[in-house]
């Protein structure tokens, strides 16, 4: 019985989620530590995020599985800037309501503060960080839906073993140093990745344009 | 608590929890930048490669040689000489003369082309072979900014050639073809001024780039390694089918060929393979078609191994001739026999050579005193 359909997804989850933390580290930490909440609050949030990475994960999975190589690679990089563009977006949001909020004497939360580790996880799940970009290349050789969704389902299962220390990180909002700092950290990557995503753009729109 | 825990709560940790949630920002934007290439070094004055195609993600592949290097932003082909600069392949060497000389043309060695002419001669680095005996490697096996060099435009060396008397340029020392942009350009001006242009190579390149670049040069020396593909591999990295082909091919244009053969001890100078090389010439080339046996003295990765005896190389022309070929030659041997040019039907020496002078030349227009004809460029 052939076994390489679960093995090459699961050991390069292993070996690249490392990767993917660092990368999804600056969103997820500053969310998780802005705020005072809970350890079954943070767990919930923790969850949320990464039902969202898994919605992205598969969707990708689904799309490029069935399509292969046929997918153009200037597309793929403008998605790519359109998630990076989306989640510095939705960081910001919440952090400068979260500002906002602390103002005002009593209000309730946001809609779109609720919502957006979901949505987060999904942007951070179509992100092409380098080990997501290998994988693609790989899937792209499977011309199957279901194929690509096992891969990048049994992917995110190893890769996320990383990211379940994070829930701890939470404790740290207990103090407002951190709570601070979080702030802080969180919207400069979010400017920062805004800017990127925005330059990126430019750029392989620029490079569409001469292709086309 | 303590004041100076409260401190350290309050400040410090919480400093270098803002370095670790920004650190990662930056090492991926990083990693972004380096994928889009905002970073990447931008052509300046290099002169733009031919025969090569464009891959995805700004990757290019050389056509240029058999290696068909495939290089990725930033990266030199394994001839140290052409470079994929923001998906484009460029000349790293165009016009940067490492090397330049006058010599005499049978220094080359080219017996048969305008014999006691001088030749100017030029090198730039690098090469698309690594042959561990070679015997220019400091030129070959370097990169361009490693070696000095002088710039120089193809007019300027045309009209250099014009005034040191040379009647041809030769293209030598390192692999010219690694510098094929320049070489061809060079050879067109000399062209126009009448000088000949003679090529001194590996014979390493592909047939496309080879048949544009035979229909400006006059003649071609190919320094063949050895009759095995294991030789090529194991000591040189190129492939011999490859120089058999490109062989077959300077013969068929009609630019006059030379054929040279280093032989290495123990490596390439068996009888058996002497002859094969010898019936291989004759069967494919034609007996008219020079060979000279050189002798290898110990350089580069091959210091290990004694000079090649001489009456190794003195057996391989004694070998070469049995089998049929009427002009075989010997290098660095002082044995003047071997650098004569004899008629073939007579025997008679009609060309004497010394160390690459010539000492007498009774060739009229190509022909013996009986009126017998030498294949060659003699005018």
């Amino acid at each position: 019985m052939e076994t390489t359909w679960w093995i090459a997804p699961f050991f390069a989850g292993l070996s690249t989620g490392l990767y993917c933390l660092g990368s999804c580290f600056p969103f997820i930490t500053s969310f998780l530590v802005a705020e005072r909440r809970s350890f079954r609050e943070n767990v919930w949030l923790l969850a949320q995020f990464m039902a969202g990475r898994l919605a992205g994960y598969l969707a990708f999975g689904a799309v490029f599985g069935f399509l292969g190589a046929a997918l153009d690679q200037t597309w793929i990089r403008l998605l790519a800037d359109v998630a990076m563009i989306g989640l510095s977006v939705l960081l910001a949001v919440y952090l400068i309501r979260l500002q906002a909020q602390k103002r005002q004497a009593c209000c309730p939360a946001s809609r779109l503060g609720a919502q957006s580790p979901v949505a987060m996880g999904f942007f951070m799940g179509i992100n092409l960080c380098p080990p997501f970009l290998i994988s693609l290349t790989y899937v792209f050789t499977l011309h199957s839906t279901c194929r690509g969704i096992a891969y990048f389902l049994i992917f995110f299962l190893s890769s996320s073993l990383y990211f379940l220390p994070l829930v701890f990180a939470g404790a740290l909002a207990r103090l407002r140093g951190f709570q601070a700092a979080a702030r802080l950290g969180g919207f400069f990557a979010a400017v920062l990745f805004f800017v990127v995503g925005i330059l990126s753009m430019a750029d392989n729109l620029i490079r569409w344009f001469q292709k086309g | 608590m303590a004041p100076s825990l409260h401190k350290k709560f309050t400040f410090i940790l919480p400093g270098l929890f803002l370095i670790a949630l920004i650190a990662p920002s930056l090492w991926l934007i990083s990693g972004l930048a380096h994928s889009a290439g905002w970073f990447e070094e931008q052509p300046g004055t290099e002169h733009l490669a031919m025969y090569y195609d464009k891959l995805p993600n700004r990757m290019v592949q050389c056509r240029l040689c058999p290696n068909r290097c495939m290089l990725a932003p930033g990266q030199f082909g394994t001839c140290k000489a052409r470079k994929n600069i923001g998906g484009d392949l460029y000349s790293m060497v165009y016009g940067k003369i490492a090397s330049a000389h006058v010599d005499p043309i049978e220094k080359k060695p080219f017996f048969h082309v305008l014999p006691g002419s001088k030749a100017f001669s030029i090198a730039t680095t690098g090469c698309n072979m690594h042959c561990l005996f070679c015997q220019n490697w400091e030129l070959s096996q370097a990169f361009p900014h490693e070696v000095p060099s002088i710039p120089m435009t193809p007019a300027q060396v045309v009209e250099e050639a014009a005034r040191s008397g040379s009647r041809s340029i030769a293209f030598t020392y390192n692999e010219p073809v690694i510098n094929y942009e320049f070489m061809l350009e060079t050879a067109r001006i000399a062209r126009s001024r009448g000088i000949k242009s003679i090529v001194i190579s590996a014979g390493y390149i592909n047939p496309e780039p080879l048949a544009e670049l035979l229909r400006t040069v006059d003649a071609y020396k190919v320094d063949f390694k050895a009759f095995r593909e294991e030789f090529y591999q194991k000591l040189t990295g190129g492939h011999l089918a490859d120089v058999l082909e490109t062989m077959q091919l300077i013969h068929k244009s009609g630019v006059w060929l030379e054929v040279l053969n280093l032989l290495v001890p123990g490596e390439n100078d068996s009888e058996a393979e002497i002859r094969e090389l010898s019936r291989w010439i004759r069967e494919n080339l034609g007996p008219d078609v020079p060979l000279h046996f050189s002798r290898h003295f110990p350089q580069y990765k091959l210091r290990n191994l004694p000079p090649t005896p001489i009456e190794t190389v003195l057996r391989a022309r004694a070998i070469a001739r049995e089998e049929g070929l009427r002009y075989v030659y010997t290098g660095n041997v002082a044995f003047p026999e071997g650098e004569a040019t004899l008629c073939p039907g007579s025997g008679q020496k009609v060309i004497e050579r010394i160390a690459h002078a010539v000492i007498s030349n009774n060739l009229k227009n190509g022909e013996c005193a009986d009126g017998e004809k030498i294949p060659g460029i003699w005018n």
